[in-house]
């Protein structure tokens, strides 16, 4: 990722967006065997990037700030500078450690990295997995469509309309 | 803004739903007007926004599937639109046993409430909500199938499931919202008819506390903001800001955390000690199976059969299902590239769920700390041995023929997945020395209790009619009443259990609006 791309991160540091793509690509690895890209390949952090102020609450999105810098931190800095078998050695540290906190800390960067992978409509046919069920033609639409919710008559509500705060409704 | 009205209805799932369609027959029976108004913390949806991606729809759920027990080893999935959890399930139509609505009438003292007594109600809810067998075998998807075989192979107690749905075209994608109309819940046809009836809905409007009136020594309503629509779904009519709600009888159906949450938010003379206790979880595992080629398990019905042979004897049924890429992928354990290799062959995938039934433990709760909901649960040993029995049946059935799998994902197991070579020892390879919360996903569609039925006030919330023990005014209807766990999905109960108390609140209403 170029220089230019990282200033355009929206959610994650530069430092933040390292360690993620290096995880995102020991959990979802490069692999000549296989059809499916490795994680960074596609992008991934770049697209968690904008998934996470989307779908975390603020408490939340702190929550996983703190979390990746402990993650760092407990390996007194130098988890980018591992090899893949030491990566691999201390993501499986999380992953089994004794302590639930670890264990869910692994699971939720694992979850955030899968999702923003997974969501990728690229990987679909790649797993075969079908997708969205093809769209009906409008035309062909039960005819109770319009009916379920959204366009219900305000007959007995008329007088409800254009209420300011504060004001009573009788 | 502020609103007079004679009932406030907090939530439109099964509960709030049902309530709204019962109540809203009075029109006209008082000889005035009646008020009904409906809120809705989450937003009002149309077909158009259901667009059968995993990411865009957690947006239907609370806290866009976030809410976690706060020890975070389970997630908790609930509706947060109009319909509730109701417009993102299965539309799965199972009674609870008799012998559960037995001991709710006995045990807690709930007149009303046994198998015979219920069995009208329950009716009322076929009809009303189509309850329809899954029984046209010739519709079934793989994982349906041999979901039925492995249960015939090994002579097991079964049934077809019923769900409550007209014309299912099996698209596979119930629990994100019902695309095609053709599953009947909360939404429709129930808060719609309500709707067509005079009640007011009024969706994006977060109800935060509720407000006891000295004068008439009765709750006098609710406190709630409304929120901005969010984009796709049907726009608000007022204008975004807080709102007082007056009423004569609030019924709060916002489910076992939500209700909870805003009646210890609340400064209500009266209440009950036992808000937020005996909260239960009936949780689920899903059991991914890997066949050694293609099948079947996202297009078709999403379930259609259920094992209910081990229903009475270790508490827990097991139902195939349909998942989707990013649910597969958080729930099988592992990484690296033989964790990959695995969700590659997504298309080779069966998924099953067990669902297991935990007891009322006064310990597990929810509580607010800094105002926000925190859901205190602990997996009590004999609950964890019956999940873990349950997992070795379900291993037995995707490994042995006639389904004969490659591999079956398991959590508290020794590499995380069984092969058919483990099955000697299979005994030692799934085992309670390998559960360890927090390292695969256990999650409830499910969660009831928290605001439970029952006689004694110090133990209970709420009597059998739903009324709020020592407090007037105030009604709890929906899943958090169960004083114990359906014993299955809990929807058809809690329809008929709110189709129950409307009928009592039918009868008493001039009393409950304090006329």
């Amino acid at each position: 990722m170029t220089d230019a791309e990282l200033d355009r991160l929206v959610f994650l540091t530069k430092k933040e967006f390292q360690i993620l793509n290096a995880i995102a690509d020991r959990i979802l690895p490069a692999d000549s065997v296989r059809r499916l890209p490795c994680a960074s390949k596609l992008k991934t952090i770049e697209r968690l990037d904008k998934i996470i102020p989307m779908k975390l609450d603020a408490a939340s999105q702190k929550d996983f700030k703190t979390l990746i810098g402990l993650f760092n931190s407990l390996s007194l800095g130098f988890f980018l500078s591992y090899s893949d078998a030491k990566k691999d050695s201390y993501l499986r540290e999380w992953e089994e450690s004794g302590i639930a906190l670890c264990r869910e800390g692994f699971r939720a960067i694992k979850k955030l990295i899968v999702t923003a992978y997974f969501s990728n409509e690229k990987i679909w046919p790649l797993i075969g997995y079908l997708g969205p069920y093809p769209a009906v033609p409008w035309s062909q639409k039960d005819p109770t469509d319009h009916a379920i919710s959204p366009s219900l008559p305000p007959i007995e509500h008329a007088s409800d309309t254009n209420i300011a705060d504060g004001e009573t409704v009788q | 803004m502020i609103k007079d009205v004679d009932i406030l209805i907090i939530g439109t799932g099964c509960g709030g739903g049902m309530m709204a369609h019962e109540l809203s027959k009075l029109q006209g029976a008082l000889g005035r007007p009646l008020k009904i108004l409906i809120l809705e913390s989450g937003p009002e949806t149309q077909a158009s926004l259901y667009n059968n991606k995993e990411l865009d729809m957690s947006m239907l759920f609370q806290d866009n599937t976030n809410r976690f027990t706060s020890d975070r080893s389970t997630q908790i999935l609930q509706g947060h639109a109009v319909g509730g959890g109701t417009l993102l399930y299965s539309g799965t139509a199972h009674k609870a046993p008799a012998d559960v609505l037995n001991s709710w009438a006995t045990t807690y003292g709930l007149r009303g409430f046994s198998d015979g007594e219920m069995a009208p109600h329950f009716q009322y809810v076929a009809e009303l909500l189509n309850r329809t067998p899954q029984d046209k075998q010739e519709l079934w998807n793989d994982n349906n199938r041999y979901f039925w075989e492995a249960m015939k192979a090994k002579q097991f107690k079964r049934d077809y499931l019923h769900r409550f749905m007209n014309s299912c075209i099996g698209c596979g994608f119930c629990y994100y919202g019902c695309r095609f109309h053709r599953k009947m819940n909360g939404a429709y046809p129930l808060t719609y008819h309500a709707r067509r009836r005079g009640a007011e809905l009024i969706a994006n409007c977060h109800v935060h506390e509720l407000f006891y009136d000295d004068k008439s020594q009765r709750l006098g309503g609710a406190y709630a903001y409304l929120r901005d629509a969010f984009p796709g779904t049907i726009p608000n009519r007022y204008p975004r800001g807080p709102v007082k709600v007056n009423a004569r009888l609030t019924i709060l159906c916002g489910g076992p955390i939500n209700n909870p949450a805003v009646l210890l938010n609340s400064k209500i003379p009266g209440l009950s000690p036992a808000v937020g206790k005996y909260y239960l979880s009936q949780t689920t595992n899903t059991l991914d199976i890997l066949m050694p080629f293609p099948v079947t398990m996202v297009r078709g019905f999403p379930k259609t059969s259920t094992l209910f042979e081990f229903q009475q004897s270790h508490r827990f049924i097991l139902t195939p299902s349909n998942i989707h890429p990013i649910t597969t992928a958080v729930d099988i354990t592992g990484f690296g590239a033989d964790y990959t290799r695995s969700i590659e062959r997504f298309n080779q995938l069966l998924q099953w769920q067990l669902i297991a039934f935990d007891d009322p433990i006064a310990s597990n709760c929810v509580t607010l700390k800094n105002g926000i909901p925190q859901i205190d649960y602990t997996y009590r040993e004999d609950y964890i041995e019956r999940m873990i029995f349950g997992m070795k049946v379900a291993t037995r059935m995707a490994l042995d023929p006639p389904v004969s799998a490659e591999r079956i994902y398991i959590g508290p197991s020794e590499k995380g997945y069984i092969t058919r070579s483990d099955l000697p020892n299979l005994d030692n390879i799934i085992h309670r020395r390998y559960w360890k919360t927090n390292k695969w996903n256990l999650n409830t569609a499910h969660p009831q209790g928290s605001c439970r039925m029952g006689s004694d006030p110090n133990v209970s919330v709420v009597d059998g009619t739903g009324r709020a023990h020592n407090v007037k005014g105030l009604m709890i209807v929906d899943t958090s009443i169960h004083p114990t766990p359906a014993h299955t999905n809990p929807a058809y109960t809690a329809y008929a259990v709110a189709k129950k108390i409307a009928e009592d609140t039918k009868k008493d209403i001039r009393l409950l609006l304090g006329e």
